[in-house]
C-alpha cells in the first residue's frame, strides 16, 4: 500500500487525477462516417496534488526530480493501494511550483507532482 | 498489389485503425556480406540467419546493418508517380521526420555526441520504410519504400526535430555517369536495360524486366552522360515504365504489362467510406493532337566512312598522330593498310601527292576507335626520307539515320469540344511508322477526354501498387501515382492518381498471332 517513485516510497498525495493521452487523427470520409487512425499506444498521466507537506517529504520527492533532470532518464512508477494500482511504468517527472501556506518554522508547502508515462 | 492477409485488409477498412511503421536506417553504412539469409529446412529458428526482403530474393540492400529508428519517427511521407502519358523512368521520393529530444540526430558539428553523430550528416545512407497496422496485438507492416538519403538531414535544434530525405535506387542510378560509350544494335528495350544495369553493378536478383516489344535498331549511350536520360528515352519509346517497387526491386513493364494477371482483375473496390477527398485535374492533361517525331538510326553495311587527302608531313623515323571525326556513330572500323582494298593509305615524297610513292616506308603503329572518331598513328620507318600522307580511306559500318518519321493524329470530337491540346514526342528509338501510329493512338485513347483522370485521397491501403485496377464509383481505374502520408495530424492517407487506361494490343510481327485479338495499328 504505497506510492513508489524511482524505487523510493513517497508520501501519498491529497488528490490524484489520472488522464489518458492518445495520439489520434480523426477523419471524416465522403461517406459521412468518422474514422480514426491511432498512432502508438495510450499514455497515462498522473497529476498529484500535495498540501501542507513537511520539508522532509518534499525533499524526498524533489531529490528524485532533480536526479531525473540531471540524468535525463525516465524513472519507474508503482502504485499499490488496495483499490488503485499501477504496475511498474516508466514516467517523466514535472515538479513545477512549490508554494508555502504555513511559514513559521515548518514551512509546510503545497505543490503538484506530474508524472507522464514515457 | 502486395499480398496481405484477410485480417490486414479488415483492419485497413476498420473505422479505428492502429497504425504502425518501421523505419530503419543504415547510418554507418556498414556492409556485411557474410549475412546468411534464412532458408527453410536449413536455418534454425532463433538462429542468426536473417529473413530477406519481401520479394523472396535477397537484395544487396539487405546486407547493410540497419538501426531501428521507428520509435523516433513523428511523420513519414513517400511518393511515386509514373510518367504519364508516355511512360519512362520514375524515381520515388521519401521523407521521414524524427523527434530529436535526446540529441540522437544532432551531428558533431552541432555539438552532438550520440552513437551516430559522425554519420548523421552524410548522404547516401540506405533506409527502409515499412508500414501497416497493429491488430490482435501484433504489428503487421509491409514494405513501402527502400532508398538512399540524397542530402544532409534538415536539423531544427530549437524544435528538436530532424528530417531526412531520399530517393529510391532509380534516383541513384539516373544520376550515375557513363564511363565507357556503349552501342546496341537490333536489341529489345529489356536487353539494353539489362546490359546497362549490369554495367552499373546491379545483380539480376535486383530487377525484373518484361520482354520489350519495341526493337531498337540502334542505341548509343556515350561516355560522360548520365544513365537516367538514356533509360528514360528507351522506356518512353516502348511506352512502358521503369521504376522501383515497394520491396526495392527495379521493374521494367512494357506497354502491355497491365493486360496480364494480376493487372486484369479488380484488386480493390473503393467505397465512399474510405475516400476523404475526390478531385479532378484541370485540362492541362488533355491531349487530343499527338505528333510523333523520330529519326531512327540503324547499322549499315561496310562502306567508306572517311576519305581524305591530308597532306601531313611524316618525318623520317617519326610518327604522325591523326584524329578523324565521323558524321555518324561507327560500329566497326576496318583498319587501313598500305595495300588495303577498302581501307588504305598512300604516302608520297611531295605534299601534293606527286613525286615518289613512299607508301612502303609507312606503317600503322596504332589505331584507337571511339564512337564517332578514330585516332590513327602512322610510323615512317625510313631513316632518311620524309614523306607526306597523300591519301587516307577508311571503311566501316556506321549507324546512319534511316528514316524520318513524322506522324500527326488527332481526336476530332475532342478538338471540337475543347480546342487543340497538342502533345509532341521526339524519340529516336521509335523505329517505325507503325509503332509511332499505335503510340499516338494509345495516348489519344487515354487522354482525349478530361474525365479519364481523377485524384482521390483515401484512408491508406498500403498494399496498393502501380497499375493496380481499382473500382471506384462504378468505374475501373488504374493507379499511376501514389503519395502517402503518415503522421498524427493527417492520419495514414494516400493520394491516388487514377487513369481510365485503355489497353490495346497492337499486332507486332514475331509477338502477335494471326487470328488473335491483337489489333492492326491504325
Amino acid at each position: 500500500m504505497s506510492f513508489v517513485l524511482s524505487g523510493t516510497t513517497i508520501k501519498a498525495p491529497q488528490s490524484i487525477s489520472e488522464t489518458n493521452n492518445t495520439q489520434v487523427s480523426q477523419i471524416r470520409t465522403l461517406g459521412g462516417n468518422i474514422t480514426r487512425d491511432y498512432f502508438g499506444s495510450n499514455k497515462r498521466q498522473w497529476i498529484m496534488s500535495y498540501k501542507t507537506i513537511n520539508s522532509t517529504d518534499f525533499t524526498t520527492i524533489n531529490t528524485i526530480y532533480q536526479t531525473y533532470l540531471t540524468t535525463g532518464t525516465t524513472v519507474s512508477w508503482v502504485i499499490s493501494e488496495t483499490n488503485y494500482t499501477v504496475s511498474s511504468t516508466l514516467v517523466h517527472i514535472d515538479l513545477a511550483q512549490r508554494s508555502f501556506s504555513t511559514l513559521g518554522t515548518d514551512y509546510l508547502s503545497e505543490f503538484t507532482l506530474t508524472l507522464t508515462e514515457a | 498489389m502486395q499480398t496481405v492477409t484477410a485480417a490486414f485488409t479488415a483492419e485497413e477498412r476498420d473505422t479505428d485503425r492502429k497504425i504502425v511503421q518501421s523505419t530503419q536506417i543504415a547510418w554507418k553504412k556498414s556492409y556485411k556480406n557474410t549475412i546468411v539469409f534464412f532458408t527453410i529446412g536449413v536455418s534454425t529458428i532463433g538462429g542468426t540467419d536473417l529473413i530477406p526482403s519481401a520479394d523472396s530474393s535477397p537484395s544487396q540492400w539487405n546486407y547493410y546493418q540497419y538501426d531501428n529508428d521507428s520509435s523516433y519517427v513523428t511523420g513519414l511521407a513517400y511518393e511515386r508517380e509514373l510518367q504519364e502519358p508516355t511512360g519512362g523512368l520514375t524515381a520515388g521520393m521519401a521523407e521521414a521526420q524524427f523527434n530529436n529530444t535526446d540529441g540522437r540526430y544532432t551531428p558533431r558539428t552541432f555539438g552532438g555526441s550520440s552513437a551516430i553523430f559522425t554519420a548523421v550528416e552524410k548522404p547516401g545512407r540506405p533506409f527502409v520504410i515499412n508500414a501497416g497496422f497493429n491488430y490482435s496485438g501484433i504489428d503487421n507492416s509491409i514494405p513501402q519504400f527502400v532508398g538512399l538519403t540524397d542530402r544532409p538531414p534538415k536539423i531544427d535544434m530549437r524544435g528538436r526535430t530532424t528530417a531526412i530525405q531520399g530517393t529510391d535506387f532509380v534516383g541513384f542510378l539516373q544520376n550515375q555517369y557513363v564511363d565507357n560509350t556503349a552501342m546496341f544494335t537490333g536489341q529489345r528495350t529489356d536487353q539494353i536495360i539489362a546490359s546497362t544495369l549490369a554495367t552499373l553493378g546491379f545483380s539480376t536478383a535486383q530487377y525484373e524486366l518484361d520482354t520489350g516489344i519495341n526493337i531498337v535498331p540502334f542505341a548509343e549511350i556515350t561516355a560522360g552522360n548520365k544513365f537516367g536520360p538514356f533509360i528514360h528515352k528507351l522506356v518512353q519509346a516502348e511506352n512502358g515504365n521503369f521504376y522501383q517497387d515497394e520491396t526495392g526491386k527495379l521493374r521494367f513493364q512494357n506497354r502491355q504489362a497491365w493486360n496480364n494477371a494480376p493487372y486484369n482483375t479488380v484488386q480493390r473496390i473503393i467505397s465512399t467510406g474510405q475516400v476523404i477527398q475526390q478531385s479532378n485535374p484541370n485540362y492541362d492533361h488533355l491531349i487530343n493532337v499527338v505528333e510523333v517525331v523520330s529519326k531512327p538510326r540503324a547499322k549499315q553495311a561496310l562502306q567508306i566512312i572517311h576519305n581524305s587527302t591530308p597532306g601531313n608531313l611524316i618525318k623520317a623515323n617519326s610518327t604522325l598522330e591523326l584524329f578523324l571525326s565521323y558524321d555518324d556513330p561507327i560500329l566497326q572500323v576496318t583498319s587501313p593498310t598500305s595495300g588495303g582494298a577498302n581501307s588504305y593509305y598512300l604516302t608520297n615524297s611531295l605534299a601534293d601527292g606527286t613525286g615518289t610513292d613512299l607508301t612502303a616506308n609507312v606503317s600503322i603503329k596504332s589505331i584507337s576507335n571511339f564512337a564517332k572518331a578514330s585516332k590513327v598513328v602512322f610510323q615512317n620507318n625510313s631513316s632518311s626520307s620524309d614523306c607526306y600522307l597523300s591519301k587516307l580511306v577508311i571503311s566501316g559500318r556506321p549507324a546512319k539515320i534511316t528514316d524520318d518519321i513524322y506522324i500527326r493524329q488527332q481526336d476530332d470530337s475532342s478538338v471540337t469540344a475543347y480546342a487543340e491540346h497538342p502533345f509532341k514526342i521526339d524519340n529516336e528509338y521509335i523505329g517505325s511508322q507503325d509503332w509511332a501510329n499505335s503510340y499516338a493512338q494509345m495516348i489519344l485513347g487515354d487522354y482525349s477526354e478530361p474525365n479519364k483522370l481523377q485524384n482521390i485521397t483515401i484512408r491508406a491501403i498500403p498494399e496498393l501498387q502501380f497499375g493496380d485496377m481499382i473500382s471506384w464509383q462504378g468505374r475501373y481505374w488504374r493507379i499511376y501515382g501514389i503519395k502517402t502520408k503518415l503522421d498524427d495530424s493527417t492520419g495514414y492517407v494516400q493520394e491516388l492518381k487514377l487513369v481510365q487506361k485503355i489497353i490495346v494490343n497492337y499486332f507486332r510481327i514475331g509477338f502477335s498471332t494471326i487470328g488473335g485479338t491483337d489489333q492492326i495499328a491504325p
